[in-house]
């Protein structure tokens, strides 16, 4: 049986999670990669295995549905597979006016965001205890400080993150397992956001950050057992600001990111955006 | 068989004109400056003047087409107008495919390019591999979409392939899109060349010769969605730089200055010259392994790669006796 201690990732198989993984694979540490069921987990195994030596597991399940985050854990458990960091990474995001959406989007949403993190910090509590000292690291977001327009859903499941991990973090400390919560802002991740970045104004655009950086600053950090990880020197601001400015011009400013929003989702409006069809 | 060809004035696109003449194919070209056609002659070849990014001009080319190469694009790494790239890049392959479909073409190639698998580590890329950084270019990203748009429009019913050349050299005009060869006619005409202290890093060159001969290739056996790395040997720019100065006989010194001194340089120029081809992004695209693998191409369509100082001695007997 291997004894080596493996760092389990959701939602690893694109984006910040699969950056999250290669960070981690750079620095030697077996994997346990959980994606949906999709060509790119074992495409990214695969590398990860050829160009980094490590041992990769590669689970591709739907992390909405709790039977299935009950056996991820058995079948970690009884492969013998010992797990002392465990990053909640998956998450739907999405931006868009609250009836837009049907409700089932956004049950899916709130449990892949906000239950997939609670019930996979539950399930894996023992042997993150057993292998210590441990990590755990959920991934919340910039909107999970402010209110966002059109992230109401979102940015309340980012929020929750914000506060189950501060509250996890002091009763854990104990135990010697850290509890981080990363909170990144813009991030190139998918083709449709790094379009967005792209198009983004120029104050925004200072502020958007590579997945690569986000992941090396956030995993620095969790070792380290910072509890709340703001990357990159324009959010930090961001946040600073937030503290400072008067609660009437938070307001007054969401107000006008919520105006430019409505403007650019006008189809007239869209131009390229519209023919450089993403998806999402 | 009748066969659409864009960007015909282009480096790639004159070559594989000429390749598909001399095979004595019936040809329809989509130029936006017929004057700018290098064939010397044009036997069994119909020029339409129109652009990518206009339907219309399109429809009037592709009627009657059975087969389309689309190597149109705009190709160069600068850091102005980056809407061009996704006007032309994107939209103008949205417009290609869409009049694909309408006029029932039998098949499609697509020239992307390797840089949409981005930079490697130790090991050469295949098709499968991960993108390991997220896109800096907007050239990439464009080159990117696009295929993403091609992959759209196989699973709508279209066959299409696509291929993705790697850094490509060769006979041929020493333009901003043949940049080996470029470098390479310099040193066999400067003193002095300042290069990037980068000495280590491989890179993949494909012969031009041998990308021509890979679009042919894909159009007869390459399957519907599938991409096919068109790529040559991996070589060092040490590697490169030494093959080139020792072939030709240059006198050119190689003088070597550290990558950030040549970033701080860039950012500076790009205060004042928007449009100066040496940007900070670019010089970081160098400072990486840019390895692939051609496999895949090799196994399904009978790729082949002429040996790097092969194609090299060529280019530069090319050099010496044609170029000015
Ligand atoms: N991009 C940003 O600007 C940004 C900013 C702040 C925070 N974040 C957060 O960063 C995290 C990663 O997002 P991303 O930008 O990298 O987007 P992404 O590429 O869409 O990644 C989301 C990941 O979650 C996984 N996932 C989604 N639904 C799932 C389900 N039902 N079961 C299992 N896995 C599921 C996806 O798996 P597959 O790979 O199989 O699809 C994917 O790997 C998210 O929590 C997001 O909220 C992102
Ligand atoms: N060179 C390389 O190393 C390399 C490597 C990988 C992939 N590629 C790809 O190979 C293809 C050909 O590149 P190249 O190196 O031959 O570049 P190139 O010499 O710059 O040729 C580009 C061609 O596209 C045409 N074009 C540009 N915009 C157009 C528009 N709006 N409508 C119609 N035609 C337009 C140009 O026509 P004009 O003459 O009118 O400008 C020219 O014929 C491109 O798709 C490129 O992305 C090149």
């Amino acid at each position: 049986m291997n004894r080596e201690k493996y760092t389990l990732i959701t939602g690893a198989g694109t984006g910040f999670g699969k950056a999250l993984a290669l960070e981690c694979a750079r620095l030697g540490h077996p994997l346990v990669l959980v994606s949906l069921p999709g060509p790119e987990l074992s495409c990214l195994a695969d590398f990860i295995r050829k160009n980094h030596q490590v041992p990769v597991i590669s689970v591709e399940t739907d992390l909405s549905e709790e039977g299935n985050c009950i056996a991820l854990y058995n079948r970690i458990r009884n492969a013998g597979i010992r797990i002392n960091v465990l990053i909640n990474n998956a998450g739907i995001g999405g931006t868009d006016r609250f009836e837009k959406k049907a409700m089932s989007f956004y049950k899916k949403q709130l449990q892949v965001n906000v239950l997939a993190p609670t019930f996979l910090s539950y399930l894996f509590l023992d042997e993150l205890k057993s292998n210590s000292p441990s990590h755990i690291l959920n991934v919340s977001s910039m909107a999970g400080f402010f209110c966002v327009p059109q992230k109401q859903v979102y940015g309340g499941s980012k929020s929750y993150l914000l506060s189950f991990s501060g509250s996890l973090a002091l009763e854990l400390k104990k135990q010697n397992i850290s509890v981080s919560v990363v909170c990144p802002g813009a991030m190139n991740t998918t083709d449709s956001l790094t379009w967005q970045n792209k198009k983004a104004s120029h104050i925004l655009k200072w502020s958007v950050m590579n997945p690569e950086r986000v992941a090396s600053i956030a995993l620095k950090k969790m070792f380290a057992k910072r509890k709340v990880i703001i990357p990159g020197f324009w959010n930090n601001v961001i946040c600073l600001l937030h503290r400072l400015l008067p609660e009437w011009f938070r307001v007054f400013l969401m107000e006008q990111q919520l105006k430019r929003i409505e403007r650019k989702q006008d189809p007239q409006k869209q131009g390229l955006a519209g023919t450089v069809s993403i998806a999402a | 068989m009748k066969i659409l060809i864009t960007g015909a004035t282009g480096y790639l696109g004159s070559r594989l004109t000429q390749r598909l003449q001399q095979e004595g194919h019936v040809l329809v070209l989509l130029v936006r400056e017929p004057k700018a056609i290098l064939s010397a002659s044009f036997a069994n070849m119909t020029i339409h003047k129109g652009d990518i990014t206009d339907p219309a001009s399109i429809a009037k080319a592709m009627e009657g087409c059975t087969h389309v190469y689309h190597t149109a694009a705009v190709a160069k790494y600068q850091s102005s107008g980056m809407d061009r790239f996704y006007e032309v890049n994107v939209t103008g392959t949205r417009n290609i495919l869409e009049a694909a479909m309408r006029f029932n073409i039998q098949k499609l190639v697509f020239t992307s390019s390797a840089a949409v698998f981005g930079p490697s580590l130790d090991i050469p890329l295949t098709e499968k591999d991960p993108r390991i950084e997220s896109f800096e270019s907007d050239y990439d990203f464009s080159k990117h979409l696009a295929g993403n748009l091609v992959r759209e429009f196989v699973q709508k019913g279209l066959n299409a392939v696509i291929v993705n050349p790697s850094r490509v050299f060769g006979p041929g005009p020493a333009t901003y899109s043949n940049g080996v060869t470029r470098m390479i006619r310099y040193l066999l005409t400067k003193k002095i060349l300042f290069i990037p202290e980068i000495g280590a890093y491989r890179s993949n060159y494909s012969f031009i010769e041998d990308v021509v001969d890979g679009h042919v290739l894909a159009m007869q056996k390459g399957k519907a969605g599938e991409s096919y790395i068109l790529g040559g040997e991996n070589i060092s720019y040490a590697e490169l730089f030494n093959s080139v100065a020792g072939y030709s006989s240059s006198k050119c010194r190689l003088i070597k200055i550290p990558v950030d001194i040549i970033k701080g340089a860039a950012h500076f120029t790009s205060l004042f010259n928007r449009n100066t081809e040496l940007t900070a992004s670019l010089i970081t695209r160098f400072a990486k392994h840019r390895m692939l693998n051609s496999r895949k191409a090799i196994s399904e369509l009978g790729y082949r790669i002429t040996p790097f100082q092969e194609g090299l001695h060529l280019t530069i007997d090319y050099l010496k006796n044609y170029a000015p």
